[in-house]
Parts: C-alpha cells; structure tokens; sequence
C-alpha cells in the first residue's frame, strides 16, 4: 500500500451530500453498451453518470470536467459520502483517478472502512471548516492543499493551518503503508486457538 | 452499556482485543458472491494462501446473470467473464458454489436464510451491503469490502471497531395493504439515511415480534438504507419454527443445545442501547419514495414536498435536485403518476410471501399498456416454490414476465435495466440516481404497491384494490 505523509495537490470542491458509492462506480457508462463499460478502467467510469448526460454526452459544468480541478488529488465533500453499495470499486476508482483523500463531515461505514484498506484517507472535519476551506482554495491561483498526516494539518497558502484528528490506529498504518492482511495473519495461532475453544463451547456453530 | 445481545455476540466473538476500541472478531459464517469476491480470491493467489476455513464459506453468482427464461452462465455476455472466474475460484479454494442450476442458487441474501447457513447469534459477511438482511433471523450480519472479503478468506477473521447500539421499536399494528417494506421506509424517512452510520440496530417493538421471518428479513436487508451496517432482529419460536430442520441449520442434539443458547442469547430484558428510536405502525399507510435516496419517501396519499419548505439549505439543496432529476412537481400528488417499468424481485422483495403479496393484487387483472412489468423471484427455490403454488400463472396470464432469479433490475445487472428517462416502481432498496440504469427514475415501495402500479399503469394506493 502507498504510504500516505505529506501530500499536496489540487482539491476539487464536490460539497453535495450523500454522494454514494452507485454515483462514484456506477455499473453502467452513459451512452455505452454494458460490454463496452466492463472493459473500461475504472477511473473513466469513475462519476460517469455526474460527468455525463445519459446519452453519453459530457456536462461542462460537472467539477471534474472543469481544466481547474481535472487532475485533483482531493475531493471536498458534504456529509454521508460513500454511503450505499459495499462495492470497492468506489474506492479503487478514486484511488486509480489519482485522488489520495476525500475531505468530508462523515461518510459510510462500509466506503470508510474501504478506504483505509486502499491508502484512500477519508478525512472527517466539519462542513463549517470544509466550506471555509473550499473558499480560500477558490480565492487561491491553483486550488492547491497540503494533507500533511504527520504533522495532522490541512495547509492553504496565506492560510492558517487547518489542525485535524485522526486515531492512531487508523494513522500509522498509512503513514506506514502497512497491509493490513499481513498483521492480521500474525494473530493465527490466537485464531485457531480461539476456535478450538469455541467449538467445545458452541459445536452447533461448526457444520463439522 | 454492554449488555445488549449484539454486545453478547460481539464478546463471544473476539479473539483478539486491541485495546483500543477495535478487535479481531471471528467469523462464522461467510458468503462470497461472484461481483465483489474476484480479486479477493487473486490476492489469495499472490500471497499463496488458501481459504482457511472452506467449511464455513458458500458462494453463489447472483448479480451479473440474465435472468431471461433458459438463461445459461454466458447469457449476458458482459459478465461472463466474472461468472466464470467465480466457477474456477471456488472449484481451486474449495469453496461450495451454488451454481446457476443448483437448487441454492440464488441471490445470496435470499438463500444464506433458506439453507439455515444463517443463524442466530452468528457472525455472518458477504462483500454485499444488503448482508445485514440475515439479521431477519438473529445473526450479527454485515457487509464488507473486497480486501476485507481476502483478509476473512485468509483468516476467518476481521478487525472490526465496536459499534454503537441503536434499538428501533416498532409498535402498533399494521392495517392490511401495510407491509415490511412500508415499516422500514417509514423508519428511514423519519429519521434519514445517515441515522445508523456507526451503529448496528436491533429492530424490536410489537409489530416486528408479529412479522415472519420474511417480513423480517425485508427489515434488517434495508439497514444499510438507514446507515448502519448491521441490523438484527431477537430470535424467537418464530425464528426457531423457520430454522428447523433446513438444509445447514444445526442438527439432533446441537439443534436442542443451539437452541438453548439462542434462547439465552437474547434474553435480555433490561437491555441499555446507546440510541432509541421508535415507530408507530398503527394508522401508517403505504410508502413510496419520490427521489434519490430511501429517506425521500411519502405515505401514497400524500404530496410531492416542497423543497422550499425545508428549514436546513443542504436538504434542500438536496430536494430540489431530487425533484428535479425524478421529474415531479412539489405539491403534486404522488398518486396517479404514470409508470414505464414495474420490477418485483430482490434481496428485499424478492421471497414467496412478496410474490404472493404481488399476485393477490395481480390476480384477474392486467398490466396496464405500455407498462414492462418484471417478477424476477429472489432464488431458485422461491421460483419453485412459486411455481407449485401457481404464482406464475397469475402473473404471466396479467401480463407480467416471469423470470429467472438473480439481482436483475434492482442494480441494473444481467441487461434487467430502466431506459433512460423511464420512471420505475421497484421493489428494491436503492432509488439512487442512475441506480437502475443511467438516467432512470426509481419509486421504491412494497410488492403489493408495484404489483397496483403495474395494473394500474400509475402509482396507485394499493389499499384501494384490495378487498
């Protein structure tokens, strides 16, 4: 997994709310056949029914259209972003379209638990500082932001720094890049004990 | 407050606890389905594991499947490749597959209860966010990404964080025309789509202990609706009189003793939830959605809102495009608005008791013109069980197209799709934009209600055809 430390790039204001997972890998391309969307990547599909008309045709005015916020590396969003479809491939689009985190007040459970999976950072702050940053980034020549995770701030030029909390448990395996598959299967021998036990205690648990 | 039976379950489940809010909890039970499991089964490859416990995983291929009559695996030709790649997964990990012929086949959330690989006080995943359906009969179930499909092939287990309680009473008696379907769609428009973020709920109240099992079922599919990932329901003699006996529910004497802990379980009565919410069922009418998320849903007797009259400018932010995009005006009636398609299936609406509920209503009548009406049955089983009863002919002589099971319409899979522009009255759970096609408009609402709007030609209060 990339390690998350320090990042800066352009921040792409998308303040709606409830921006699910449908909207952000939809199943199906505006204006293509269902076998000519399969072999899309997944970061041309990504958005495509807020990119696109449903006949295929692009909408100027969509964000990631725009020339100013075509190759960002952050999303500003509303609240309950990621809610819906457990699909990965949420985050798998965004990750592959370049974005490294997604700035929003709260999101769905199953897109944030996801997103740490993938090196996405889901960053929670509330819409009141998300507003106030989407402001000074419009004011700013290059919408530029820094995510600094070690220092645990958001930095604007000509801004004061925005300060952020993040858990540990959920920060230091990003800054580490660290797989979370491979720290799980050092507690093996705490499985199979487990299960051991457990079948003596609950056997109707085990078809055997 | 840690006495709730969730809280037992999660206790009984952890074999690591780390201190710090999260553990490693132990997986029961886990159902792989072919869309979300595929580069899980390759991550296995790369790091050259297999899958721990073969014995406690099925999977079945339910969403990138025609559901044409005499469909074959390769009938919708953009999903073949997954389909097949499932068939070779589970054959090489030893994984037991439900394939498209065999008598479990069918949409996960449908079979995993029919089969008894659900039960209560298990914990129970599926890459699928409609998992926390098997609640219905007392599991801990919730839905989970592909990595974290791998980590539970690979270990049995999953690093969870404890979440936070939430108990939804449902009071009250439902009048006839009422369903499951209206009671959760009644829980979500009162309290919002993001009301259960970082909880799991236990539904409770006299009108869920009346509901059968399939009722319940229909209940905790929509948690994730509601926000929250895992949503059950107390097991009781109801759950047990469903359970017994099925397929790889438990037998002879683990039958008695699980039934003996389960009894144990969820007998909790002075239990402390971290949130409460109630629902008054008595005088609710029928439900029907009029935008792009579950919480935008009206009784059918009343108006189209104004987005103008919302007090918070996100909301209404959020109304005004939702009225726009499903193209009705504020203050008009939802009654009477013309339909295109009327889809009835799903791992929400897709069981024998919401076919039955559709051709009470579809019985000696006719699907109004213009109208392509689909009955897709949830699983293999449903649609035999269907067949026997003579559901079928019912619809098929109304005018309804009878299908073979599997997710179809309700996400736009195996080339089931609402045309652009069309508006569609759907017994599934998500009415979001593009959901069931790109420029779809979806009216979610119970089987009874679709099966109206299907003869009707328009949205029409249920209640008014039935005797």
């Amino acid at each position: 997994m990339e390690k998350f430390e320090v990042v800066t790039g352009v921040a792409a204001p998308m303040l709606m709310n409830n921006i699910n997972t449908d909207l952000i890998a939809p199943s199906h391309f505006p204006g293509k056949k269902p076998e000519e969307a399969v072999l899309m990547g997944l970061k041309d599909k990504m958005f495509a029914n807020l990119r696109c008309h449903p006949d295929g045709t692009t909408k100027p005015d969509f964000v990631l259209n725009q020339l100013r916020y075509k190759d960002a590396t952050f999303i500003l969003a509303g609240p309950n972003f990621g809610c819906g479809s457990s699909r990965e491939t949420a985050v798998w689009s965004l990750r592959e379209a370049g974005i490294r985190c997604v700035i929003a007040p709260s999101f769905g459970d199953i897109f944030h638990d996801n997103a740490y999976q993938n090196g996405l950072l889901p960053l929670k702050l509330d819409m009141e500082s998300i507003e106030r940053l989407a402001k000074a980034l419009d004011a700013s020549n290059a919408s530029e932001l820094t995510v600094d995770l070690v220092r645990c701030e958001l930095r604007v030029a000509g801004h004061d720094p925005v300060p952020f909390v993040l858990d540990e448990s959920r920060r230091q395996p990003l800054l580490e890049g660290l797989d979370q598959l491979g720290f799980m299967l050092r507690s093996e021998p705490d499985i199979t004990a487990f299960e051991q036990s457990d079948e003596q205690a609950r056997p109707w648990a085990y078809p055997g | 407050m840690s006495n709730t039976p969730f809280d037992r379950i999660w206790n009984q489940h952890v074999v690591r606890d780390y201190g710090d809010g999260r553990a490693l909890i132990h997986i029961d039970r886990h159902f792989a389905q072919e869309g979300t499991s595929g580069r899980a089964f390759d991550g296995l490859r790369a790091r050259g594991l297999p899958v721990r416990r073969p014995d406690l995983t099925v999977g079945t291929i339910d969403h990138g499947l025609s559901t044409l009559p005499g469909r074959e695996i390769d009938s919708y030709a953009a999903s073949t490749a997954r389909n097949l790649a499932m068939r070779k997964n589970c054959a090489d990990f030893r994984v037991r597959l439900f394939d498209i012929k065999d008598p479990n086949h069918g949409i996960v959330h449908v079979v995993g209860p029919h089969i008894g690989f659900a039960v209560p006080g298990c914990t129970y995943v599926c890459g699928d966010s409609h998992t926390a359906s098997c609640g219905g009969v007392g599991a801990w179930a919730w839905g989970i990404g592909t990595t974290e499909v791998m980590q539970v092939f690979a270990t049995q287990s999953l690093i969870m964080r404890r979440p936070r309680t939430l108990r939804a009473t449902f009071n009250g008696r439902p009048s006839r025309g009422v369903y499951a379907k209206d009671m959760i769609l009644a829980l979500i428009g009162k309290y919002g789509i993001e009301a259960g973020v970082g909880h799991v709920v236990e539904y409770a109240g006299s009108a869920i202990r009346a509901l059968p099992i399939e009722g319940r079922l229909t209940v905790c599919n929509m948690s994730i609706e509601f926000g929250a990932r895992g949503g059950l329901i107390a097991a009781d003699d109801t759950t047990f009189q469903y359970l017994h006996g099925r397929e790889m529910a438990p037998k002879g004497a683990f039958w008695d003793r699980a039934v003996a802990d389960w009894r144990a379980l969820f007998d909790v009565p002075d239990a402390q939830y971290d949130t409460e919410l109630a629902i008054d069922c008595t005088g609710l009418s029928p439900r029907v959605t009029w935008g792009t998320t579950p919480q935008d849903v009206i009784a059918v007797d009343d108006v189209v809102p104004d987005p103008a009259t919302a007090s918070d400018p996100a909301r209404r932010a959020m109304m005004e495009r939702a009225v726009a995009y499903i193209g009705l005006v504020p203050g008009q009636r939802i009654a009477g608005t013309p339909i295109d398609v009327a889809f009835i299936g799903s791992c929400t609406n897709g069981r024998l008791s919401d076919l039955e509920a559709a051709a009470e209503v579809a019985r000696a009548r006719k699907v109004a013109p213009g109208v392509k009406a689909l009955v897709v049955p949830g699983a293999a089983h449903v649609k035999a069980a269907a067949e026997a009863a003579g559901l079928h002919k019912v619809f098929l002589e109304a005018g309804f197209e009878w299908r073979e099971a599997a997710c179809s319409m309700c996400v736009a899979a195996g080339g089931d799709i609402v045309p652009p522009g069309k508006r569609s009255m759907s017994t599934s759970n998500r009415n979001f934009e593009g959901r069931q096609g790109p420029g779809s408009r979806t009216h979610l609402a119970s089987p009874a209600m679709v099966a109206a709007a299907a003869v009707t030609g328009c949205i029409t209060d249920v209640r008014t055809l039935l005797n």
